[in-house]
């Protein structure tokens, strides 16, 4: 499949955590300088250089639990906290608004056109910030240069590449169901109406010709549904209207983040067992992790007055039952590593960890995915010394 | 009105629709199209007789199978399905409705993933058994069906790695060829080609493709010719066929055992581009017909026409040897991913993205070079981007689907309706 899908993957998914940890920044009353910061270091991290640069290789996409990793570090990047079930929860979201991006995409290219309405609205959040806003400058220099030259057949294998990523994820959102957008089993709703895609004729016609080439005939069918013409074409540059609404920002103070549990326990009898099977690359797992622990920065949390914790559900108790209730299908299997205890309990992994300088510099021709990315990210961690 | 076809020297078909008093309005209570479908046995002095009445101006009669005793009666934008039984007096007929009834899905271990063509078909007639597989991720989930629909058996068949220590291989087709002498299942993923006999029990060839470390993933467009033997696992590569620059995305072939027929292979790719070829000792290359940078998902190959589906959601009719285009439908509102024609009676399927699966029916003559598409069915999969459609067998009575995230197989047949006996 495709190794040019991770960027955007990434990106996007980016985009759709800030949307989320911007509506629960503000629904706590978070003081705006702390809200502010935290949004911040996690742009920051997101575009640092050398981490786009190495997300940027062609590569093939990270396992599910690989991504969350990530994902994890990247959420903890700066004084924010979130426990696991709010963690959980977070990760939902995003994935499910990202899934649903891919799929009502008209044309697979419009996933680029997603990806501006990302950019556009991260670009928005640091307008104050000049040192950040070059970077995400650069993230867009990047992707026209990556993107915008791939044909459509091209675009359409990320497309795909993508959806097996998302194979069988039918977890309810709140938002997506009110919308109805999404229905009570857990599947999106395809609309047969509306605009037709840019170079997509609406269905009805059929043109016989003859062997000169003139048109002999027309004949006109019923289409079943109710389209309707395209409309103009998004701009694939760092500014413009990108027309489309997918990957703009669904969640307002008013429109609460919620998911439902319940409801998935039928679905889940389907989900992928390709991720979940005994691992013959839990070696290779455990050697990228090792490498994070190289770069690992102990965190002491709580120490500093400026950390505070973040809840993604209405109170602390549903936080809790929603920890206990996850149905074990669900379980995105995070491992967390406390790197002071095991250090003496594993000798393999304390000489792969002694192998490493403080920085947790990736020197080495990494042939496992990820390592160096997560080596990286954990180097760049915003190092909060108020 | 009289509709008559002679499909053999034992039976003689008339269809007797009554026109109006003038004799030329057609009689229209309730808007239907009021007659009767007469059925002569010719030599014997027998007829059967049973009232019609059609929504729609019946067009013609298209196809009778002698085999299977299928009647394919078409009407502006329906099909009608006669089946006829031999009774001791004489011929029994049915009319059947145009309205798909959904047969029971077959459940799928997983679901299907957005793949062009991901559904593959395979009729075993002596055994009763209908083979189906469907593509999950890097796992083929292969189920075999009886015919009377009692019983099922699931089989799954995962891509070889040929080392442990890389990522996990995704397919990207499995599909089943029918060759002269054997069946062969075909799977192949990023890291090779793998064949199976017919019902996935073992493979029987290997054939590993240089994975470069280049950064575009995409294939060269090379197309592969292995050869086959009648028996056993002596597959041997014999040829590369090199015309392509971009990503081949579908192959089609018809048996050259019609007269006329120079054309037996098509190749497309995602640029849109078809490349016909005349199979032999070595391919020859009778044709290329440009793309307009637009990917062909799905091409088949019938009675010399080139039928290609394309991601606008067009489908474009072309003469395999000229390259002249015959005909072009606005058939879908997003991208195509599958084309299925059953040979037998020329009818077409198309599935798309948009969910929708359409029914069309095909008359080609290649001898006058004329060729007409009409428009017959649709059938909405709701909430469904359809990655797969087939017949299911080779008049097209039958067809099943296959949607992405869905995990089991959809089948429609016409429903079956007895006509009231006429008076």
């Amino acid at each position: 499949m495709s190794t040019r899908t991770l960027p955007l993957l990434f990106i996007n998914l980016g985009g759709e955590m800030l949307y989320i940890l911007d509506q629960r920044l503000r629904a706590q009353n978070i003081p705006a300088d702390k809200a502010k910061k935290v949004m911040n270091d996690i742009i920051t991290t997101m575009f640092n250089k050398k981490f786009l640069e190495e997300l940027f290789k062609p590569q093939e996409l990270y396992s599910k639990k690989a991504l969350r990793t990530v994902f994890d570090r990247l959420a903890h990047a700066s004084i924010m906290r979130l426990n696991q079930a709010s963690m959980d929860k977070l990760y939902d979201l995003m994935t499910m608004a990202f899934k649903y991006q891919v799929l009502l995409c008209p044309r697979p290219k419009d996933i680029l056109l997603v990806s501006f309405n990302h950019m556009d609205a991260i670009k928005d959040f640091v307008k104050d910030t000049p040192s950040i806003l070059s970077q995400v400058d650069e993230t867009y220099q990047q992707l026209i240069e990556m993107y915008t030259p791939l044909s459509n057949g091209e675009f359409q294998l990320i497309r795909q590449t993508l959806l097996i990523f998302f194979q069988d994820m039918h977890i309810r959102v709140s938002i997506f169901l009110k919308d109805k957008v999404q229905n009570s089993n857990g599947r999106f709703v395809l609309p047969t109406n509306g605009p037709v895609p840019r170079g997509t004729q609406i269905p009805g016609l059929i043109r016989i010709f003859s062997c000169s080439g003139e048109e002999l005939t027309r004949l006109q069918f019923s289409n079943g549904g109710n389209y309707s013409s395209a409309l103009r074409e998004g701009s694939f540059e760092m500014f413009g209207n990108r027309v489309t609404k997918l990957g703009t920002n669904m969640y307002s103070v008013s429109r609460p983040v919620e998911t439902h549990m319940s409801g998935t326990s039928k679905s889940s009898a389907q989900h992928t067992k390709v991720n979940a099977a005994p691992n013959p690359l839990a070696k290779e797992e455990l050697n990228m992790l090792a490498r994070l622990m190289g770069g690992l920065e102990v965190q002491k949390p709580g120490s500093t007055d400026t950390g505070f914790r973040v809840n993604l559900f209405a109170t602390d108790e549903e936080e809790e039952e929603a920890l206990i209730s996850r149905p074990n299908e669900l379980s995105y299997g995070v491992i967390s590593i406390q790197a002071t205890k095991d250090q003496q309990a594993n000798a393999e992994l304390t000489k792969i960890m002694g192998e490493f300088t403080e920085s947790g510099d990736p020197s080495s021709s990494a042939s496992s995915k990820g390592e160096d990315l997560l080596a990286l990210m954990d180097g760049l961690r915003v190092k909060d010394s108020k | 009105m009289a509709y008559s076809w002679d499909c053999s020297r034992e039976v003689h078909l008339d269809v007797w629709l009554n026109t109006g008093a003038q004799g030329v309005a057609p009689d229209q209570i309730n808007g239907c199209w009021r007659g009767h479908v007469k059925l002569s046995l010719c030599g014997f002095g027998h007829q059967e007789k049973r009232n019609l009445n059609c929504t729609r101006q019946p067009r013609q009669i298209a196809y009778l199978s002698t085999d299977t005793k299928l009647l394919l009666f078409i009407t502006t934008g329906e099909i009608r399905w006669m089946r006829l039984e031999n009774k001791r007096q004489g011929i029994n007929f049915n009319l059947l409705r145009t309205m798909f009834h959904k047969e029971k899905s077959i459940q799928l271990k997983n679901s299907a993933s957005a793949l062009y063509n991901n559904l593959s078909v395979l009729r075993i007639a002596p055994r009763r058994l209908t083979y189906f597989t469907v593509v999950h991720a890097n796992v083929v989930n292969m189920v075999s069906t009886s015919w009377d629909g009692l019983n099922y058996s699931h089989r799954q068949l995962q891509s070889k790695e040929p080392n442990v220590a890389t990522s996990t291989s995704l397919i990207m087709q499995a599909a089943f060829c029918a060759l002269p002498s054997r069946d062969l299942l075909v799977v192949s993923s990023q890291k090779g080609i793998q064949m199976y006999e017919s019902d996935g029990s073992i493979m029987v060839y290997w054939h590993a493709l240089d994975t470069p470390e280049a950064p575009t993933g995409v294939s060269s467009g090379a197309v592969l010719v292995f050869d086959v033997p009648s028996k056993g696992s002596n597959i041997t590569l014999s040829e590369v066929l090199e015309e392509h620059k971009e990503a081949i995305t579908d192959i089609a072939s018809e048996c050259s055992g019609s007269q006329e027929c120079l054309a037996n292979l098509v190749t497309a790719d995602d640029g849109g581009n078809m490349c016909v070829w005349k199979s032999g000792e070595e391919f020859q290359l009778l044709n290329k017909i440009p793309g307009l940078d637009i990917t062909c998902s799905s091409v088949k190959l019938w009675k010399g026409t080139v039928l290609a589906g394309y991601g606008t959601g067009q489908i474009r009719l072309y003469e395999a040897v000229t390259g002249i285009l015959h005909a072009e439908v606005n058939a879908h509102a997003r991208w195509i991913y599958s084309l299925d024609v059953a040979p037998f009676s020329g009818l077409l399927l198309s599935a798309a993205e948009d969910s929708f699966v359409r029914v069309w029916h095909l008359a080609i003559t290649p001898e006058t070079n004329s060729v007409e598409i009409a428009h017959l069915h649709n059938e909405c999969v709701t909430d469904t981007q359809i990655c797969g459609a087939k017949f299911c067998d080779g008049d097209g009575y039958a067809f099943a689907v296959t949607g992405y995230d869905l995990s089991e197989i959809i089948r429609r047949v016409p429903a079956s309706w007895t006509v009231s006996q006429d008076t």
